[in-house]
């Protein structure tokens, strides 16, 4: 109101002094006093022009307070002009703290924005590296983003036109999207299985896929899971056969109780002869019980190994005297061909012996009657030395050879020749390998037999004897 | 005349124990060590009774029972079968599939065993067993 009523006299007077213009010079007033009332006029016009338009321009209460201000300051047309020209600089300045704000605001937006792309490309990388397939689709089913291991999955199907057509190849996925899209994000996570050949190896895998919050789109994840269902049926077979192990000696326990309560033996003899074989079978319970929790010890690497200077052909016939009888009772020769020398052996003698007894056994399980085991040992330059442990039985197929020193893995065909935990070899080879050093070898052929042959680093820790002491690892 | 029994297993204790346990019920029992033996053992004598281990080498309870059946007049043989595999197998099926007349789970009783024989060969339980 008061801005409005203020331009009109702003404007208003000098429009009047002009207008009286042609009446000054009808009246003959002298020029100069024309020109002065014409830049007076001209002056004044301009000021109230620009604080108007400054006014409009700077749309803060503060700017059009003053300008109310100054329209209502009625005094000398200097004052007018001096208050235009200050409220110009408070403009300027404002306008500058106001550019000097902006500046600080947007370098501020972009550190932001820099922090930003940086955490953008740390996820992006991190999300790249996944083992899992990762793919986010639109709710239309657009591919927006899929990781290495993603488009590894896709590039498994073949070349196609696209990586939709490509991703549209497993079946399950498409499904698994429509599945999610059908439903809203508080149903949860949607799963599927599928299986896929993925170069020669069929495998298993297990999908999830989920709305993502704001119904942004799709998020699926692949997961290959054909290591963890391996290992989940190994320990299942695994459990089968080491109750069915123990069961036998207590099969053979039960029987032999009984038939002694019920006085079944013939004599007394009869009599000492089944407690005897009692307390064999407890005995052989006893060992398998210590053989799954050596292995056991030895995965979670509780075992305590004992090093110490051993002989090793000492070693050696302490598993073959324990083998004899079994060997004995099966009609099977065995042969000891152990070398002439002192071989010096660095190790635990206790474990040692236990390998090669596992070794000895397996022999004998897996050859028929009438068949032969044969261990040799010699020293191969002198550094070393080879035990060769060779029978002439069922053999192991070619395909199972990779395999036989996994844990839990049993030959399927042994399966229903002989029982078995599948722990003996994985035993065996800690031994040598991890805990001696040595390396393992086998050679096999199906119904012709089979050889396994061991190198070990001789050598004693004491000084007294001749052989060098060879570097091993020292005791855990 | 005294029934034959043919019993089958790899493992020397069971098959001792079931040989000592039956001959003392008076018996006529013949132990072979695996499936092919007890085949071999079926074929050269007639058995009543055929008693057998599950898994074995070279031939297994299955295959012997299977080979069994097949040969003329031994296809109505009762047999028993011995297993440590409990519930891993299902035992109707495999008495409905082999006509195997019962199926005993390792560790088993001798005593269980005898009495079982008896009822299979319609035997009156005898003083004492």
């Amino acid at each position: 109101m008061h801005r409005r009523r203020n331009i009109v006299t702003a404007i208003g007077i000098p429009t009047l002094v002009v207008g009286l213009l042609p009446a000054a010079c009808a009246y003959s007033l002298t020029a100069e006093i024309v020109v002065a009332a014409v830049c007076l006029t001209g002056s004044v016009l301009t000021g109230a022009v620009a604080a108007i338009v400054v006014g409009r321009h700077v749309a803060s209460a503060q700017a059009r307070l003053r300008c109310q201000d100054l329209c209502t300051r009625r005094g000398a047309g200097v004052g007018f002009l001096s208050g235009i020209v200050d409220e110009a600089a408070r403009i300027v300045d404002s306008a500058e703290s106001r550019a000097a704000d902006a500046a600080a605001l947007r370098a501020q937006f972009e550190a932001r924005e820099h922090i930003q792309n940086v955490r953008l490309a740390q996820l992006e990388a991190a999300i790249e590296m996944l083992r899992d397939g990762v793919f986010v689709l639109d709710n239309e089913g657009r591919l927006q983003l899929d990781n290495l291991a993603a488009r590894q999955l896709m590039d498994a199907v073949g070349a196609a036109e696209d990586r939709l057509e490509q991703l549209e190849k497993i079946p399950a996925l498409p499904k698994l999207f429509q599945e999610c899209l059908r439903k809203n994000r508080s149903a949860g996570r949607q799963l599927a299985e599928f299986e896929l050949r993925v170069g020669d190896e069929p495998r298993t895998f297990g999908a999830m896929a989920e709305r993502m919050p704001g119904n942004r789109g799709i998020v699926m994840v692949v997961t290959d899971r054909t290591e963890t269902e391996l290992a989940r049926t190994r320990h299942a077979e695994f459990v089968s056969s080491v109750s069915h192990e123990l069961k036998t000696p207590m099969a053979s326990i039960k029987a032999y109780i009984e038939l002694l309560m019920d006085g079944d033996a013939a004599d007394a003899e009869e009599q000492q002869e089944l407690y005897g074989f009692i307390d064999g079978q407890i005995d052989r319970l006893t060992e398998m019980v210590n053989e799954m929790l050596n292995l056991a010890r030895i995965e979670s690497g509780v075992i305590k190994i004992q090093r110490e200077d051993i002989e090793l052909n000492d070693t050696l016939n302490k598993a073959v005297g324990v083998v004899v009888p079994v060997a004995a009772e099966k009609e099977i020769s065995l042969v000891c061909e152990l070398s002439d020398l002192y071989l010096p052996l660095h190790g635990d003698g206790d474990l040692f012996s236990q390998a090669i007894l596992n070794l000895l056994s397996n022999a004998v399980k897996y050859t028929p009657s009438g068949g032969e085991v044969r261990i040799k040992s010699r020293m191969d330059d002198d550094k070393n030395a080879v035990i060769e442990i060779r029978d002439n039985g069922m053999g192991i197929p070619a395909e199972s050879l990779p395999h036989i020193f996994d844990r839990f893995y049993r030959v399927p065909e042994n399966n229903k020749a002989a029982s078995g935990t599948g722990l003996g070899l994985a035993f065996v080879h800690y031994v040598i390998t991890d805990i001696h050093s040595g390396s393992i070898a086998v050679d096999s052929v199906v119904d012709q037999g089979t050889t396994i042959t061991i190198r070990v680093a001789l050598g004693h820790l004491r000084k007294q004897k001749p052989v060098e002491p060879v570097a091993l690892s020292s005791s855990v | 005349m005294n029934h034959r029994i043919i019993v089958c297993d790899d493992d020397l204790h069971i098959t001792r124990a079931v040989s000592m346990k039956l001959r003392r019920a008076g018996f006529d029992v013949e132990v072979c060590r695996d499936g092919r033996y007890g085949l071999e053992a079926s074929e050269r004598k007639r058995p009543d009774l055929v008693i057998t281990d599950y898994q074995m080498p070279r031939l297994d309870g299955f295959g012997l029972i299977a080979g069994l059946r097949e040969l003329p007049g031994l296809d109505e043989v009762p047999v028993i079968l011995l297993t440590a595999k409990g519930y891993e197998l299902d035992h109707e099926q495999i008495k409905a599939e082999f006509r195997v007349t019962e199926v005993l789970v390792k560790p088993f009783s001798p005593r269980e065993l005898l009495s079982l024989v008896n009822s299979i060969l319609a035997i009156e339980a005898p003083v004492g067993a």
